[in-house]
């Protein structure tokens, strides 16, 4: 996936994130650095905080998770 | 103005609904590595998502909850959450192949999964949130 398409798949969510009041601002500058636009090398650090992203997402999808019953 | 920039730019103008004008923006050939990128990209978009959804409270049909889609139903918040593990292992899983084994088959056949997951994962997110 190139930078181009990832900022691609990002703009498509774009409307829906601003609809539900979220920021998009971090996530689209997570994936932005994780990718050397001149090398097309993929930064480690930038990488592991896209991961670090997504896994505070999984653990408040969890703690709806708990509050709904589970 | 940096090549970066110029995408950015691209971006704010995405976000203020006008035109996207992203020619210029377009990447190398692509790498496991760079796929797994925007994977774990779509991951965290599908994923804040699928929490303003679930996040909503009261839970639907509890005393002053509003009507679907503007409360979230405790059985889908519950399935969501185990998508979103089984999802987010077969990511982390990948992402191990694609360390050891780099530019190759393998890594490539790694990415299957976590691809029919995520695409999964999108679709049925997209469906709760237009839930009646």
């Amino acid at each position: 996936m190139s930078i181009f398409e990832i900022i691609e798949l990002l703009a498509e969510y774009a409307p829906k994130f601003i609809a539900a009041g979220i920021d998009l601002a971090h996530l689209l500058s997570g994936a932005m650095d994780a990718i050397d636009t001149k090398t097309g090398k993929v930064d480690r650090t930038a990488y592991d905080e896209l991961v670090a992203y997504c896994d505070a997402q999984i653990e408040l999808a969890h703690r709806n998770a708990r509050d709904a019953g589970a | 103005m940096t090549h970066k920039t110029l995408c950015m730019s691209a971006i704010a103008a995405a976000l203020a609904g006008t035109i996207l004008a992203l020619s210029g923006c377009a990447g190398r050939t692509d790498t496991p590595a760079q796929v797994m990128v925007g994977l774990r990209a779509a991951e965290g978009a599908a994923l804040t998502l699928f929490n303003a959804y679930g996040s909503q409270r009261p839970f639907c049909g509890d005393p002053g909850a509003k009507v679907p889609p503007l409360c979230a139903d405790r059985a889908a918040v519950i399935r969501g959450a185990a998508a979103a593990d089984e999802l987010d292992a077969a990511l982390d899983q990948a992402d191990l192949v694609i360390q050891s084994a780099g530019v190759s088959d393998t890594s490539w056949a790694a990415l299957t999964k976590p691809k029919m997951l995520l695409e999964q994962f999108q679709k049925w997110v997209e469906s709760v949130r237009k839930a009646p």
